[in-house]
């Protein structure tokens, strides 16, 4: 397909607009518990390596097996370490005959052929594309519109694990789409509503009558804006609560029948207001699509094409946009539709990388295994011979401390009936961070049962130096892979003040948190993290009980715990064993940037 | 024609009708590989360019032009899919080769700025992104003074430990006031320590 074939089936795919949604994927089923397509539950997190950290767009085809060679030379394979990711820049800048291509320079071989030699090595083979109608280096070959015949070139190349991105999508003001996508996104801002029907018309100012409900949607003088889910790609709000916001009107009306909605509205494309607007009676949606674009923002029009089934007495009239959610969903569950039928009972793991953008942790568990939650750990990523940079800490996204703030959080939204939240690939290896920031690096994403992917050339390690003992800690790894699959929880955290350390948005480094992690043989594995570029001299400690509290509900031997009159504490950096009877687990001088991570088990 | 000035005239050869972040690749690219000229360590300043991070593989290329003077079509937005004219491309490949030909950076720029105090008279002269009032509320008497510009009102602990909840831009200016200056003082370096680089604080009294 030639560049202007393309661009003249994206314009067919943006005349079309997004799918309808189907209920199971609107967002009053995000709560239900319910993945659709018989997407398979119960993986730990995914360990392996992903090329972009260590070579960006330059990695080969070359480069790739001599990591899957170190791999297995450094048995990492054995430690868990098994999936082996190509990330963008594999692939050719055009679709050829609308199939996806390898880039001949630097796959020479193809995939199928590099797939097998992964394969032969008994390691896993992941790929990466795109939700949108690019990929993120900028290739016209994302999935959108292709699942089915990219699903299929998947199934053959014999994939084990599809990265997903989210540049260039249609639906949304992602990057490089339309700015005027936020059209789509967010309902217009709302002045009033009139129903009328069966003898009966009133109308109710937005402002006066209607009630907001869930976060940011907001009145103004004569108007309520910012209707629709708002933005997780930045570092900014709580990834917790409702990230979304409606306006809600509860009417009575005299008799049971259909009535007429008019809706003042005022239309735009900008964060906050926009032209789609979903209307719902309960949870019975009755309209679901743009309405006629008003002159001006602040130019008010009438919509009245939308009829009411309404019963008699009270009703709920909810005004709403969830489309920026489920448009994402939709279109992931679209490449998971094709990929189950091209090979039924298939278990690829997808890894959703929306950047935390539409919020997945609401909805990710859906159709996939994990979901990134911000927007990438590193702009700096490496080449051949150079490690790329990774920082402490930023004030976007790309530092260990921006991923791990908001991580920390959201052990509510993980488990292994839904799937892992994903602060981003390893930075272990990189320039910029010390060897206390790798360790603390490394134990925070084993705690928070991240997924394990390396970033780093692996012809740099050697069975047993600084770097290898870090990675292939198995101990760590332990934690990370532990098969009760509960991501740690935030017990305690330095900053003093009134407020929930497990559910609190924190991004103060100034600070020692300590986590706790139940474990299947009934032990806790505890973390203490100091946060500040300097040493915290303090003592930290928690005690049993506050650790019962926390996640005593998530241990197998509860009873063993609250009888135990002494404890084995083993340190999992050092492998230094004592013994507690304190019921107090405390840490005094935690260096730089360091953590002490230990194992806890209990003997009465 | 000397050598340095044919070299200017090929490079810019190839850069014209190009797109902005593509070019930004391109002579970084250069810059490491062909005139081995390292990178710009500290590319936070950079996030003054509201869409440095619309392009997520640009990011590092577009940051490290901008930062050593090469390319800076605008102060605050850098126009990544804008087509480079002949006259830029010119001037981008001058800059590239001729360092002393480049836009310096500012030296307000360069890494975090500790908060400044304002007096009451100086707060009136800002113009602020966010206005945060962090009395308790028991101290909040509604002074005139105050009533005048909409200060948000936050707890100081709630600010303090999530100094983005109302400002996500890091380059955002900041004024903060409370009673005595001690408590906003406090706040506008816990601002400033997760990385805010434009942060004020003030006092009523």
């Amino acid at each position: 397909m030639t560049e202007q074939e393309i661009k003249e089936e994206i314009q067919r795919v943006i005349e079309r607009g997004p799918r309808e949604i189907k209920p199971e994927y609107r967002f009053d089923a995000f709560k239900n518990g319910e993945p659709v397509l018989s997407k398979k539950k119960g993986h730990l997190p995914a360990m392996g390596w992903n090329s972009w950290n260590a070579f960006g767009s330059g990695n080969t085809e070359m480069l790739t097996k001599e990591m899957a060679d170190a791999i297995v030379r450094l048995d990492l394979d054995k430690l868990g370490y098994r999936y082996v990711v190509l990330d963008d820049g594999c692939y050719k800048n055009e679709r050829v005959d609308g199939h996806l291509s390898n880039e001949e320079v630097k796959f020479p071989s193809g995939f199928k052929a590099l797939a097998s030699y992964i394969h032969d090595r008994g390691l896993k083979f992941g790929m990466y594309n795109d939700i949108g109608t690019n990929l993120c280096a900028g290739a016209y070959v994302g999935t959108c519109g292709h699942e089915a015949v990219d699903a299929r070139s998947y199934i053959d190349w014999d994939v084990d694990f599809l990265k997903v991105d989210n540049c260039y999508y249609l639906w949304d003001n992602a990057t490089f789409s339309d700015g005027r996508n936020a059209r789509y996104v967010y309902a217009p801002n709302i002045r009033a509503i009139t129903l009328s029907g069966e003898g009966y018309a009133e109308s109710f100012s937005a402002v006066e009558k209607g009630i907001l409900r869930g976060e940011r949607v907001s009145k103004h003088e004569g108007f309520v804006t910012d209707i629709g889910t708002f933005d997780g790609t930045g570092p900014g709000p709580s990834p917790i609560g409702n990230r979304s916001g409606e306006l809600v009107f509860y009417v009575n009306v005299p008799k049971s029948g259909s009535y007429t909605l008019s809706i003042e509205y005022a239309t735009s494309a900008e964060e906050g207001q926009g032209s789609w607007l979903q209307v719902a009676v309960g949870k019975k949606l009755v309209y679901d699509n743009f309405v006629p674009e008003t002159a001006m923002k602040t130019t008010y029009g009438t919509f009245d094409g939308i009829t009411l089934p309404l019963c008699e007495g009270e009703n709920e009239i909810r005004l709403m946009n969830h489309r920026r959610q489920e448009n994402t969903l939709c279109s992931y569950a679209t490449l998971l539709e094709e990929l189950n039928r091209a090979k039924p009972g298939h278990d690829i793991l997808l890894s959703i990388c929306e950047w935390g953008k539409t919020q997945p942790q609401n909805w990710g568990y859906k159709v996939g295994d994990s979901w990134r939650i911000l927007n990438d750990i590193t702009f700096r990523v490496g080449s051949d011979g150079n490690a790329g940079f990774g920082a402490w800490k930023d004030g976007y996204t790309p530092s260990v401390t921006s991923q791990y703030n908001k991580a920390v959080i959201m052990d509510s939204f993980a488990g292994l009936d839904k799937g892992w939240n994903d602060p981003d690939m390893l930075m272990i290896g990189m320039d910029g961070l010390t060897d206390n920031m790798y360790r603390t690096h490394m134990a925070m994403w084993c705690m928070m049962n991240s997924p394990l992917m390396l970033g780093l050339d692996l012809r740099r390690v050697t069975k047993g130096d600084k770097l290898y003992r870090i990675i292939a800690n198995e101990q760590l790894i332990a934690l990370n892979q532990d098969p009760l699959g509960v991501q740690a929880k935030r017990i305690y955290c330095s900053i003093p003040g009134e407020y929930a350390p497990d559910t609190t948005y924190i991004t103060n480094l100034d600070r020692v948190d300590i986590l706790a992690k139940p474990l299947a043989d009934g032990s806790v594995a505890l973390s203490f993290i100091n946060l500040r570029e300097e040493e915290s001299v303090g003592e930290y400690a928690v005690t049993v009980e506050r650790i019962l509290a926390a996640i005593g509900e998530k241990l197998p031997n509860l009873t063993e715990w609250k009888n135990a009159k002494r404890y084995r504490v083993t340190d999992l950096w050092s492998g230094e064993v004592c013994d507690e009877q304190s019921g107090t687990f405390a840490v005094k001088c935690l260096a730089a940037c360091d953590n002490v991570t230990v194992r806890v088990t209990p003997n009465v | 024609m000397c050598e340095l000035e044919r070299e200017v005239q090929k490079l810019s050869a190839e850069l014209v009708g190009t797109t902005r972040q593509n070019v930004a690749r391109l002579i970084h690219e250069k810059l490491l590989l062909v005139y081995k000229e390292g990178d710009e360590q500290d590319i936070s300043a950079a996030s003054v360019l509201k869409d440095l991070y619309d392009c997520r593989i640009c990011v590092n290329h577009v940051a490290q032009v901008f930062l050593k003077g090469i390319m800076r079509p605008g102060e605050t937005v850098f126009g990544m899919r804008e087509l480079v004219s002949e006259e830029e491309a010119l001037l981008i490949a001058e800059r590239t080769l001729k360092r002393d030909r480049r836009i310096p950076q500012k030296q307000e720029d360069k890494g975090a700025k500790e908060p400044m105090f304002l007096s009451w008279e100086q707060v009136s002269e800002i113009e602020a992104d966010y206005l945060i009032d962090v009395r308790p509320m028991d101290e909040r008497v509604e002074e005139e003074a105050v009533r005048e510009r909409a200060w948000t009102r936050v707890s100081l602990e709630e600010y303090c430990r999530n100094p983005f909840m109302l400002a996500m831009d890091i380059h955002a200016v900041i004024i903060i006031l409370c009673e005595n200056g001690t408590r906003s003082k406090l706040a506008a370096s816990c601002a400033a320590n997760v990385g805010f680089r434009n942060v004020y604080y003030t006092r009523l009294q």
